[in-house]
């Protein structure tokens, strides 16, 4: 019987995030790679296997509720760059399974959403996972 | 030991992961600074907690205060408390663990010390280190002013 994780631990600069439950979501950074075809003639194909690294990065994804200390942090993630470190470890019965994200930045302009049950969604790019 | 410091350095036999510049790094050194009234409500638990901790003064005995100065470390500090009745040994760790993740005590010299840093101390040498914390900040200042009498 398989337990899913679904209930990870993010740690962003040595710092607990809370995070809304069921939005933490993250890329190994393992790229996208392609096979063409080679042909040697006569019907023989070969496969040809490239990998592009230029997409070996990694992608963690997580909302945060808009409280002002969230706020105040995903200021200071944007600040720095990409000299942020992001954690995720996910704790089952069966063990565990945890990933460090370096060198990770925000990218984007991210949106900060202000009412009652609204959220901070935010992405990090980063070195491949570890 | 008993003199006030502003900074004093504590090492482990192992070595704390922590987060800086990007990458995960470790090292074995905690620098501790003095407490602020900000951590003013968990420095006045481990204080009462040393008071409550030391033996009482019998005043039939007819014995005489000593005036010598006092002189307690670390580890004497923690032994009074752990062998106290008057005193929850508990409480005065989860005070320490709040002062200590307030941001006084900097990792590797350059990052400050998060609750997810500190749990990765095993809890003889957390004990150990609230010992050394209370003797340099928390006790000094009380064993400077009973010299000065």
């Amino acid at each position: 019987m398989g337990v899913q994780v679904s209930d990870a631990t993010v740690t962003v600069n040595n710092d607990i995030v809370a995070v809304t439950p069921n939005s933490v979501m993250f890329t190994e950074g393992l790229g996208e790679q392609n096979i063409r075809a080679a042909s040697a003639g006569g019907g023989q194909v070969e496969q040809i296997y490239s990998n592009n690294i230029e997409s070996n990065f990694s992608t963690v994804r997580f909302d945060m509720p808009s409280t002002l200390e969230n706020i105040a942090k995903a200021r200071q993630w944007k600040a720095s760059r990409n000299l942020n470190l992001v954690q995720i470890m996910g704790r089952t019965p069966e063990g565990d399974v945890s990933r460090s994200f370096t060198q990770a930045a925000i990218l984007n302009d991210y949106e900060i959403n202000l009412g009652s049950d609204t959220n901070i969604t935010i992405e990090f790019k980063s070195n491949p996972a570890i | 030991m008993g003199e006030e410091h502003e900074e004093c350095t504590f090492t482990l036999d192992y070595e704390l992961e922590y987060a800086h510049n990007g990458e995960s790094v470790k090292s074995n050194i905690l620098i501790l600074n003095e407490p602020t009234s900000k951590q003013i409500k968990w420095c006045a638990i481990l204080h009462q907690a040393f008071f409550r901790a030391l033996p009482k003064r019998n005043e039939d005995s007819g014995v005489k205060e000593d005036d010598k100065e006092v002189k307690l470390d670390g580890d004497e500090i923690m032994a009074l408390i752990s062998m106290s009745p008057d005193v929850d040994l508990d409480k005065v760790l989860v005070a320490s663990r709040e002062v200590l993740s307030s941001g006084l005590v900097q990792v590797g010299g350059e990052e400050k010390a998060t609750k997810p840093i500190l749990d990765q101390i095993k809890p003889v040498d957390f004990i150990r280190l609230t010992g050394v914390y209370m003797a340099n900040f928390i006790v000094a200042s009380v064993l400077q002013k009973r010299k000065k009498k």
